[in-house]
């Protein structure tokens, strides 16, 4: 491998077989990703899925069962990287007997942020996550919303290149949510890698680049957003459609039908002519074409479908 | 080491916004004021006419009596600061954040122990000192050697918060106090089971208790304190009355422990400190 070409050095995020067993409970299960520079990507899945873990895993709270990590080129828990990494928790907590701009200020100091700098950054994270107004009330007279607002402000100072944020508006309120979500975009737009983890599939689909899937600890799905939602569905109603007709278009996708609606899931776009051409060629009639709009949450349902 | 220092601070800072100090800065206070009427009392009329040494040997009693007290207080106060630190700290998940920033967990943990130790001493200091003060403005007793005894007061303390500190990166905070402070009262009665079993010649009393005395020497460290509060005369008087060895009580000792037994406590604490922050190196959080 030449230098600048292989994926531990080059991605924000390279894992080769990482797991975690609890017990008999294997929490991650072989988890093989490339998350690369400048993109936010989504880390998907219901509760208990092992998304969590994985963060522990990569921010290096946790020692894997097996497999490797490298985070912006440098393999897990080095520690002159963890400068240049922020992290909102799921379960965050601050000191309570401090004021917000002394949390900012001790991560400041535990982050090696330079002396000069440091004021700035503060005022900047308490603007950006809108706690300005209380930037010196001690963090337990704060909201549960307004401590993981703080918590955001603290894994973005120091201007990491790449930030952990999980479940980050669990305790947000939908003006909140929006906020936060046009904050990860604006950290995007500055070149940050955003890893977000999250169990709403609404706040993925309008932000992320990139996509995966977890359920019980394994990876079911992974691409971009167009990928993992490209492998769309047509609808299309037709009529002299006998049995050998159905046949005929099964390498198409799989096809379901319903009265004169036909539904073929998991065509290519670019192949959606070439079955239309084929059912006329059947002696099909076809009324009507429409793309079915895959949402990401049909797609995750889809693909989360226990056999 | 500029880490280490910055945990240090934060941990100080913690306590004194907690506002533990001035509970227990509140507690010596009322010791050192009920103590100075105690004294004032016993000298003025309780033992109004009797000889210089008998009112010397009570006030000595007394004062060790108190130091004892006042030494179980510490011990407490100790667990029950160092515990929530560590553990505390791991359960309400303040610590995430903090462990993932370029910091070694040994920079956190002896950070955290450098603070403790900084705040014991000083708070030792400040309170014994206080204490031979107000003893000596009521009955004019000095004891021999109070620097020995801030010594060994500290040294003590050092030892039950490194226990209580190796306890916290495994245990939860209520489980791991009470086994911190089950260890101290067992290394308390070690050193009452040596003291009878040389008074009644039991070997297993002495064996078990020097077992104890070793695996864990607050007790140890305690009779050194004792035994800096003890004018010669009571030494000499107790010598006269038959005992022997470190002594017939938790509330005297007849000699200082050896420098062999001190050097076993500081490579103890040290010992312990690593086990700790190898205990921690590999907890997951
Ligand atoms: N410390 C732990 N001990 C035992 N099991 C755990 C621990 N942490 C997580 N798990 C288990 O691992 C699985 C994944 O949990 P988690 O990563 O928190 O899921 P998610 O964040 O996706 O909701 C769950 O089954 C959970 O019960
Ligand atoms: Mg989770």
């Amino acid at each position: 491998m030449t230098l600048g070409t292989s994926p531990e050095i080059d991605s924000a995020i390279h894992t080769v077989g990482l797991s975690k067993a609890y017990g008999a409970v294997r929490a991650v299960d072989d988890l093989s990703m490339t998350v690369p520079r400048g993109e936010i990507f989504g880390f998907l899945g219901p509760n208990g899925a092992g998304k969590t873990t994985s963060v522990k895993l990569l921010t290096g709270l946790s020692n894997p069962t097996s497999g490797k990590a490298w985070l912006l080129g440098k393999p897990v828990g080095d520690v002159p990287t963890r400068g240049r990494i922020g992290y909102l928790p799921e379960l965050f907590r601050y000191q309570g007997w401090m004021s917000a701009v002394e949390v900012l200020r001790l991560h400041c100091e535990l982050a090696d942020v330079p002396m000069g700098r440091r004021k700035t950054e503060i005022e900047q994270a308490l603007v950006l996550v809108g706690l300005a107004d209380r930037a010196n009330d001690k963090v337990i007279t704060f909201s549960k919303g307004m401590q993981q607002r703080l918590g955001l402000g603290v894994s973005l100072l120091g201007k990491p290149d790449l930030v952990f944020l999980d479940e980050p508006t669990s305790a947000l309120d939908p003006v909140g949510r929006k906020e936060v979500r046009d904050i990860i975009v604006e950290l995007r737009s500055r070149g940050i890698t955003v890893f977000l983890n999250s169990h709403l599939l609404s706040e993925v689909q309008q932000v992320c680049d990139r996509v995966a899937v977890i359920d019980r600890g394994r990876v079911v799905a992974q691409g971009t957003m167009a990928e993992l939602l490209g492998a769309g569905e047509i609808r299309i109603q037709v009529t002299d459609l006998d049995e050998a007709g159905m046949q005929a278009i099964a390498p198409f996708g799989q096809a379901f039908r319903s009265d004169e609606w036909l539904t073929v899931v998991g065509v290519a776009p670019e192949r959606v002519p070439d079955l239309i051409a084929e059912l006329v060629r059947l002696g099909a009639r076809v009324h009507a074409v429409e793309r079915g709009r895959q949402t990401l949450e049909e797609r995750f349902i889809q693909l989360l479908e226990r056999p | 080491m500029k880490k280490i220092l910055l945990f240090a601070k934060l941990t100080m800072r913690e306590a004194v916004r907690k506002k533990l100090i001035w509970v227990l800065g509140g507690l010596t206070l009322l010791v050192l004021v009920l103590s100075a009427i105690g004294l004032n009392r016993l000298v003025e009329t309780g033992m109004k006419g009797q000889s210089e040494s008998d009112i010397l040997q009570a006030t000595s009693f007394i004062l060790i009596l108190i130091m004892f007290a006042y030494s179980f207080v510490l011990a407490l106060s100790a667990v029950f600061i160092t515990v929530p630190s560590i553990a505390g700290e791991m359960e309400t998940g303040t610590a995430l954040a903090i462990l993932t920033r370029p910091v070694s967990r040994a920079q956190f943990l002896l950070g955290k122990w450098v603070g403790l130790v900084v705040l014991t001493a000083t708070y030792v200091t400040v309170a014994s000192l206080a204490e031979f003060v107000v003893v000596n403005l009521t009955t004019g007793y000095t004891p021999p050697h109070p620097l020995m005894f801030i010594g060994f007061m500290v040294a003590e303390t050092v030892v039950i918060l490194s226990l209580a500190l190796l306890v916290s990166t495994r245990m939860a905070p209520i489980a791991g106090g009470v086994i911190v402070l089950g260890g101290f009262m067992l290394a308390w009665m070690g050193g009452v089971a040596v003291s009878l079993g040389r008074q009644f010649n039991v070997d297993a009393l002495i064996t078990g208790g020097t077992i104890t005395r070793m695996l864990l020497p607050t007790d140890g460290m305690w009779k050194g304190a004792v035994y800096s509060l003890e004018p010669a005369a009571l030494i000499a008087m107790a010598r006269a009355q038959g005992a022997d060895g470190i002594g017939n009580f938790p509330f005297f000792s007849l000699s200082p422990p050896s420098a062999a037994y001190v050097a076993w406590t500081g490579a103890w604490i040290v010992g312990i400190l690593a086990l700790a922050i190898r205990s921690f190196r590999h907890r997951e959080i």
